[in-house]
C-alpha cells in the first residue's frame, strides 16, 4: 500500500455490485475517496444506488468488482470496523430497550473497558443533544427525531474516525438540524471522514466537501463544492429582535432581496464577493453582528437537475 | 471463535422480553407434568403407561426451547438491527455462538426449574440425585443440541422463518416415514429416524433413566453432540456467507 493509498479514510475503487435475480448492477464501476477531515455527500434519485454503495463501503455487502479499504484496512473485517461508525435512515434495535441500553450495548460492542462506559454514554448522549429525561425511556416510543439523535449517538460511541450516515437529519427539529451539523462538522475538523447519503440538497451543501451524484447506479458526477458555487455568496448574522429593523433597512437601502430565517441566523445570498463585501461592512456599520459570511458550498438542487 | 458477552446478554434480556408470557406458560406446564409423571422419571420402577409422559415432557422441552429460540438470528435480520451489530468489531462467528449460547443457557434453565419442582415435590434421596444428575447432564446436551438447530434454521435466509422450515422438514419426514411404511428400506428408515432427532432432539428413549440402557444414554449423549458441532459449524458458514444491506 502506498502512502497516497494510506492518507485516504475511505477508498472505494471500481465498485460493482449486481443483486441476485436482478440483471443491473445496483452500483457500477463507481470510485470514492474520502481523506482525514472531510465530509462526501452521496445525492442521487430514489433508487440510484446510494444505500447499496454505502453498504458496500461498509462491508456488509460485497461488491463483485472493486475493491474497499477503510483506514487502511479492508473494509468489513474487525480493524475497519472498529474505526466505523453507521447510522442507518431508519434506525432498527430492541423495543425493550430505552436510549441508555442502545448506546450502552453498542459501547459494549466496540470492545472499550466496560469501566468506561456510564461515561463515555452520558458523554456521547449528551454532545447529540437528546434530553436526559429521554435516556431512561424506552426507545420505542422515541419521537423520529429523537431515534436519529440517539442513533447519531450509538455512532459515534466508541470512538470512530470514518461515520457513515444515511439522512441524518431526516425528522430533526431545526435545531437539531443544526445540532447535528454542528457536531458533524467538528467530527472532520478533528480529523474524521464523514460519508453522508441524504436528499435535503440545502443540508449537504453546508456540510460537505465533496459531493458524488449518483444516477442509476453509476456516477453521473463528483464535484468540490467551493467550485461549485463560487459564483455566489451568502451572509449570515443573528436573529435577535433589537437588529432585525436595521438589517431590513440596510438590505432595502443596498437593494439586496430581504433575508431568509435559517436555523441560526438571518441569511442573504448575494451575487459575489464582491456584493457581500460591501453588505458585511454595511451590517458591521450599522450595529449587526454577522455570524458568517463566504461562497456558497452550492446550489446542488440547479447543479444535479442539470448534471443529470 | 469465542462468545462475545454483550450479544449473549441482550440475547438473553431480549428472550425474557419478548416471550416472557410464553416461557410462564412453558413452565407451568412443565411444572404441572414434573407433578404428574410422579417418580418415573427417575426412580428404578416405572410406572405402567406412563412413560408416554416422559416422552412427551421430552418433546415438551423441545418445543419450549424451539419457541424460545424463533427469531433468534432472523429477527435481527427481519427488523434490521443486526447490520448495525455486524459493522461492530466483532466476528460473525463469535455472533452466532453467543446467540446459541444464550438460548442454550435459556432451555437450560428452564430444565433446572424443571428438576428444581421435581425434588421439592418428591424429596431427594442418593437414588434420584445420582439419577438426575445423569438425565440432567443428557437433557443438557439435547438443549444444545436442539439450540444449535435453531441457530442453524434461524441463519437460513428463507421468508417463512425457521418455524417455517422446522414445519417443512417434520412434513418431508413424516411423509417419508409413511411411504416407507409400504416399502420397508430399512436403512431409509433409519435415516429418516436420525433426521427427525436432529430436527426434534430428544434423550430419554425408555421410560425412566433408571430404566434406561445406560448404553443408549450415551448414544445420545455422542449423537446430540455431533448434532450441536454439526448444526452450528453450519450456522457459522452461512452467517459468513450472508449479505446484509438495507437496500435489499
Amino acid at each position: 500500500m502506498s502512502t497516497e493509498e494510506a492518507q485516504f479514510l475511505v477508498e472505494g475503487i471500481s465498485l460493482t455490485k449486481t443483486y441476485r435475480g436482478s440483471n443491473r448492477p445496483a452500483v457500477a464501476d463507481i470510485s470514492v475517496r474520502v481523506l482525514p477531515g472531510e465530509i462526501l455527500g452521496v445525492i442521487g434519485p430514489n433508487g440510484a444506488g446510494k444505500t447499496t454503495l454505502m453498504a458496500c463501503l461498509l462491508g456488509l455487502l460485497k461488491p463483485e468488482v472493486g475493491h474497499i479499504r477503510l483506514g487502511g484496512h479492508p473494509s468489513g473485517n474487525l480493524q475497519a470496523n472498529a474505526l466505523v461508525g453507521y447510522l442507518p435512515e431508519r434506525l432498527r434495535f430492541d423495543p425493550w430497550m430505552t436510549g441508555w441500553d442502545f448506546v450502552a450495548f453498542h459501547h459494549a460492542l466496540t470492545g472499550l473497558p466496560d469501566g468506561e462506559r456510564d461515561n463515555a454514554v452520558k458523554a456521547v448522549l449528551e454532545d447529540v443533544g437528546l434530553d436526559p429525561q429521554a435516556w431512561s425511556r424506552s426507545i420505542k416510543g422515541y419521537s423520529r427525531g429523537m431515534l436519529q439523535r440517539v442513533g447519531l449517538a450509538q455512532a459515534l460511541v466508541g470512538r470512530p474516525r470514518i461515520l457513515f450516515l444515511d439522512e441524518p437529519t431526516s425528522g430533526m427539529d431545526p435545531d437539531g438540524v443544526l445540532h447535528t451539523r454542528q457536531r458533524l462538522q467538528t467530527f472532520a475538523t478533528e480529523g474524521g471522514a464523514v460519508v453522508v447519503n441524504s436528499h435535503q440538497l440545502d443540508q449537504l451543501s453546508k456540510l460537505c466537501h465533496q459531493v458524488v451524484f449518483i444516477k442509476e447506479g453509476r456516477l453521473a458526477g463528483t464535484e468540490r463544492l467551493a467550485g461549485l458555487a463560487s459564483l455566489r455568496w451568502f451572509v449570515r448574522w443573528v436573529k435577535t429582535e433589537g437588529v432585525m429593523d436595521v438589517a431590513r433597512t440596510v438590505m432595502a437601502t443596498l437593494k439586496f432581496q430581504q433575508a431568509r430565517v435559517e436555523e441560526d441566523g438571518l441569511e442573504v445570498e448575494v451575487a459575489d464577493e464582491a456584493a457581500a463585501t460591501k453588505l458585511v461592512t454595511t451590517l458591521a456599520k450599522a450595529g449587526v453582528p454577522v455570524l458568517a459570511a463566504g461562497p456558497l458550498r452550492g446550489d446542488l438542487e440547479k447543479y444535479f437537475r442539470e448534471g443529470s | 471463535m469465542t462468545l462475545n458477552k454483550p450479544v449473549f446478554l441482550n440475547t438473553l434480556r431480549s428472550q425474557g422480553d419478548a416471550t416472557l408470557r410464553l416461557v410462564i406458560a412453558g413452565l407451568l406446564v412443565i411444572l404441572l407434568y414434573s407433578f404428574v409423571s410422579g417418580g418415573v422419571m427417575v426412580n428404578a420402577t416405572p410406572i405402567s403407561g406412563i412413560g408416554s409422559l416422559v416422552t412427551a415432557g421430552n418433546y415438551l422441552l423441545t418445543t419450549l426451547v424451539w419457541l424460545l429460540g424463533l427469531g433468534l438470528i432472523s429477527r435481527d435480520v427481519r427488523i434490521g438491527s443486526i447490520q448495525l451489530v455486524l459493522l461492530r468489531p466483532l466476528t460473525r462467528s463469535s455472533y452466532v455462538l453467543s446467540k446459541w449460547a444464550a438460548l442454550a443457557c435459556a432451555g437450560i434453565a428452564v430444565l433446572l426449574f424443571m428438576h428444581a419442582t421435581y425434588l421439592v415435590y418428591h424429596g431427594v434421596d442418593a437414588e434420584i440425585i445420582s439419577n438426575l444428575v445423569l438425565l440432567f447432564s443428557a437433557q443438557c446436551l439435547q438443549v444444545a443440541a436442539i439450540a444449535s438447530v435453531i441457530t442453524l434454521f434461524s441463519t437460513v435466509p428463507i421468508k417463512f422463518g425457521e418455524l417455517g422450515l422446522l414445519m417443512l422438514c417434520v412434513l418431508v419426514v413424516s411423509m417419508l416415514k409413511l411411504l416407507n411404511l409400504r416399502y420397508g428400506v430399512v436403512l431409509l428408515d433409519q435415516a429418516l429416524e436420525v433426521a427427525w432427532r436432529v430436527v426434534l432432539p430428544s434423550v430419554v428413549f425408555a421410560p425412566s433413566v433408571a430404566d434406561s440402557d445406560r448404553g443408549d444414554l450415551l448414544i445420545s449423549l455422542v449423537f446430540n453432540s455431533v448434532v450441536t458441532v454439526a448444526a452450528l459449524s453450519g450456522a457459522v458458514a452461512l452467517m459468513a456467507r450472508r449479505e446484509f444491506s438495507y437496500a435489499e
